[in-house]
């Protein structure tokens, strides 16, 4: 027994829905089944004291049977004399007598109680009266008992008045009763159904306390699961306050999101460890393109030739060979150019500057053969280039566009402004190029990090040629969308156009 | 704070919650019933069961057992009763017939009563009863009107030699005014020596002022033969009467009635009987000349006080004297103040 309670003890602490949800229940429902006892015994007290009322009636008209009866069996034994007659007045005295017993005696100011201690002793008189009548009757005493019989039945008539009356007042009184009762019944209905409301208002007060707590977490977690579900992650976790049923899907809940939450960083990390790997993939690219890069530059070193160069300019003015010294001071230029911008940017005026000094040393060699037409938009001067873009053009526009025409050649350099961009357009009126030789100069580019040699250099070059330029513009300024050439055919010329995106001010 | 310590809390918070609220249901349950209780108790139905008991039953007999006169002396002797351990009952008063004073007395005999008081109305065989209650041990005491030859122990009433006088006091009064012609209503068949006595007194009182008085008897013998004659004579153009003198309360209730009636206010003089509330305002607006007042509640305490005497020692003086005395417009007011001062008292 101790047992148990300590076990449902414990159980109603550590909260179970279920019982909890049944102590309630089982409470609330004893309470409104003791308000149903408390109306159903007041209901049977009611009806028990409108039994009563009746009853003393009921007793009443009793007396009046057994008196009536007594008479009559006096009457017919004063008449017949018989014995059956006299053993009947003997049982219905008897009768008579047990009922007038119970009667008060009491003196009393209650009508109905001094009432019945009139009839008790009327009839007290009135019984010795017809036994000394019946006596009268056997001693064949006639004028004894007519006398006697007549005096009796004149108080057997006081005593019916008597019974009558107070069997009305009785009925009266009872009646008065009555209508109390039916009073109370109707104050009893008011008072038990208040009670019951009454009681009822607090249950469901109860109620709605019980089943707060019981929802109040699982509102708390719908709302945290709602959050997760919309994709936030970094939810609070629900507190658990109970250790019912609830509190264990809380806690799981929680444990699940705690779980969800270390796979998401643990997905972050590795998401970050392979961009991270990818970051190096790409640098080692570009690392590998910068040596590409190197390695394209390195193809021309010309450290030597400008000593060399400089030395002979120096032996010339000595022998005062000025247009030599010019000359050769001009080559000395231009591969002084090559070694200092191959390892920086260059400018526009560098760059052109440049090609003014190879088309001076080619005029110089092909005896002026060479026209050279410049258009210059002087504000974009100083833009910052990749160095070596034009000269390799240029040379690229000598060695397959004029060299062997018939008519004479012409090479023209435009550099202006477009929207967004410097335009840089070299022109020549040579030979021209089939558009499947565009098509593979403009494809030839870094192909799966390899790059072709360009193997068919020619004589007379500086061993760049337009591939390097190409790829060089494009790794520059990371797009595809640079370099350009147009030919209308056979004879007809080539346009190559650059378009140098417009640089922002830290790099003009 | 440990997840146990709060599950522990709140679980606590339920439980108050549970026990505040089966608590208050009890509450409003114990509320309720008492509530119920306290309305039966209102209703007064365990009241109407209350009553006291007490050591000796007298009768109180008399024909006329409801008028307002016999009422109060029924209350006089149930008051001076009750502080004697007596109550007194009035025989066939609940009855619903009216039984003739020879039958409510028998009911009395054979309901053994400790004592009778009785008003005879002059028959022989209430003679008869009276001897044979004292034969059973049943002391009687006659009030109002005697009856010297039976065994009755003791009588208490008015002393009608008195009575007569003032009567006659009252009716000169009214001869002063002018009025000659005076009638005095006596019941018929009547072997009541009292009123005769009365009768005489008043003759006597007013011979010599040249008045001329007119004894008439008022039919008792069936029940409202009395208020029929009585309008008669107050009809009676002939022989018209100016002064009525009633000896009974009843019969001056019917004379006022009738005087009202047939318009003879200030034409015939009343001298009535008794001060019930509406002779006493006949009185102030004057319909009614004057009345003769009892103490009837005095009358019945002297009744119960002889029986006791009687039952106590065994003996009793044979008669108690009640006083009589004139109200009319010139002390009425007076009464009627000392007669709301002693209800007053009485509350």
């Amino acid at each position: 027994m101790r047992g148990l309670v300590v076990i449902v003890k414990k159980k109603i602490i550590q909260g179970s829905i279920r019982i909890r949800l049944v102590l309630v229940f089982a409470l609330t429902t004893g309470v409104v089944f003791f308000a149903n006892m408390f109306m159903y015994y007041n209901i049977n007290k009611s009806i028990g004291s409108i039994d009563e009322v009746y009853v003393s009636n009921i007793g009443l008209n009793d007396l009046m049977d057994s008196l009536d009866k007594l008479h009559g069996y006096v009457f017919e034994y004063l008449n017949t004399k018989s014995t059956e007659s006299l053993e009947n007045y003997y049982v219905s005295e008897q009768n008579y007598k047990n009922l007038v017993y119970d009667l008060k005696d009491d003196v009393s100011d209650n009508n109905v109680i001094i009432m019945q201690k009139n009839i008790k002793s009327m009839s007290e008189t009135y019984l010795n009266l017809v036994d000394m009548t019946v006596d009268a009757k056997r001693g064949n005493n006639i004028e004894r008992y007519k006398a006697n019989y007549e005096e009796a039945t004149g108080i057997y008539d006081y005593i019916s008045t008597h019974i009558n009356t107070l069997n009305n007042e009785q009925f009266k009184y009872n009646s008065y009763n009555y209508e109390l009762l039916r009073t109370s019944l109707n104050y009893l209905e008011v008072i038990s159904s208040s009670v019951l409301l009454f009681i009822m208002a607090f249950n469901i007060v109860l109620i709605i306390i019980v089943t707060r707590s019981i929802t109040g977490p699982l509102m708390k977690l719908t709302k945290t699961a709602n959050q997760i579900s919309a994709g936030n992650f970094d939810v609070e976790l629900v507190p658990v306050k109970t250790s019912d049923e609830v509190g264990i899907v809380t806690k799981a809940f929680n444990t699940m999101t705690v779980s969800i939450q270390q796979y998401i960083r643990r997905i972050k990390e590795s998401m970050e460890l392979e961009s991270k790997m990818k970051e190096r993939e790409l640098m080692m690219t570009n690392h590998l393109k910068d040596a590409q890069l190197k390695y394209l530059q390195a193809q021309i070193n010309p450290h030597f030739l400008f000593n060399t160069l400089n030395a002979g300019a120096q032996l010339a003015m000595m022998e005062g060979a000025d247009k030599t010294c010019l000359f050769i001071e001009n080559m000395a230029d231009f591969f002084r150019f090559n070694m200092k911008s191959f390892n920086q940017d260059s400018t526009l005026r560098d760059e052109i500057k440049l090609v003014d000094t190879y088309i001076y040393i080619l005029n110089v060699r092909f005896s002026g053969k060479i026209n050279f037409f410049k258009t210059i938009d002087e504000s974009v001067l100083d833009v910052k280039v990749p160095s070596m873009i034009l000269q390799p053009v240029v040379e690229n526009s000598v060695n397959y566009g004029i060299r062997d025409i018939d008519y004479e050649g012409k090479i023209c350099l435009e550099v202006d402004r477009v929207p967004d961009a410097i335009r840089i357009i070299i022109y020549d009126n040579g030979a021209g190029m089939e558009q499947a030789t565009i098509d593979r100069i403009l494809s030839q580019g870094i192909k799966n990090g390899n790059v072709e040699r360009e193997v068919s250099l020619t004589k007379d070059s500086n061993g760049i040629g337009l591939g390097n330029v190409i790829n060089r513009l494009k790794l520059y300024y990371e797009t595809d969308d640079i370099f350009h050439i147009h030919s209308d055919g056979h004879d007809k010329g080539t346009t190559v156009t650059m378009l140098i995106p417009k640089e922002d001010d830290t790099r003009v | 704070m440990s997840i146990f310590m709060r599950n522990l809390k709140k679980n606590k918070v339920i439980m108050l919650a549970a026990v505040i609220s089966i608590s208050a249901g009890f509450l409003i349950i114990f509320i309720g019933m008492t509530l119920y209780r306290n309305r039966l108790n209102d209703l007064g139905a365990e009241d109407s069961l209350k009553y006291n008991t007490y050591k000796y039953h007298y009768a109180l007999i008399s024909e006329e057992a409801d008028a307002p006169f016999w009422e109060a002396i029924y209350e006089g002797a149930l008051e001076s009763g009750k502080g004697r351990e007596i109550y007194v009952e009035r025989i066939g008063s609940s009855l619903p017939s009216a039984y003739p004073l020879r039958d409510l007395m028998k009911m009395a005999i054979a309901s053994k009563v400790d004592g009778i008081i009785i008003e005879p109305n002059g028959e022989e065989e209430i003679i008869d009863l009276i001897n044979i209650a004292d034969e059973a041990g049943i002391p009687v005491i006659t009030v109002l009107n005697d009856e010297p030859n039976s065994k009755r122990k003791s009588f208490v009433g008015v002393n009608s030699y008195n009575q007569g006088q003032i009567y006659g006091k009252q009716v000169l009064e009214v001869v002063k005014a002018g009025k000659k012609n005076v009638t005095i209503l006596l019941n018929s068949d009547s072997h009541n020596a009292g009123m005769n006595v009365i009768d005489s007194g008043i003759r006597e009182m007013v011979a010599g002022n040249g008045v001329w008085v007119n004894s008439v008897n008022v039919n008792t013998q069936s029940t409202f033969s009395s208020e029929e004659d009585i309008r008669n004579i107050i009809k009676d153009s002939q022989n018209p009467t100016e002064v009525l003198v009633c000896l009974t309360a009843i019969d001056t209730r019917c004379a006022y009635q009738a005087v009202v009636d047939y318009n003879k206010v200030g034409v015939i003089n009343i001298i009535g009987y008794y001060d019930s509330d509406l002779i006493l305002s006949a009185i102030q607006k004057g319909i009614i000349h004057s009345t003769m007042s009892i103490d009837a509640k005095q009358m019945g305490a002297y009744c119960v006080e002889a029986l006791n005497e009687y039952m106590e020692t065994g003996q009793v003086s044979d008669y108690f004297s009640v006083d009589v005395y004139a109200i009319n417009n010139d002390n009425i007011d007076d009464y009627i103040r000392a007669q709301s001062e002693g209800e007053e008292k009485k509350d």
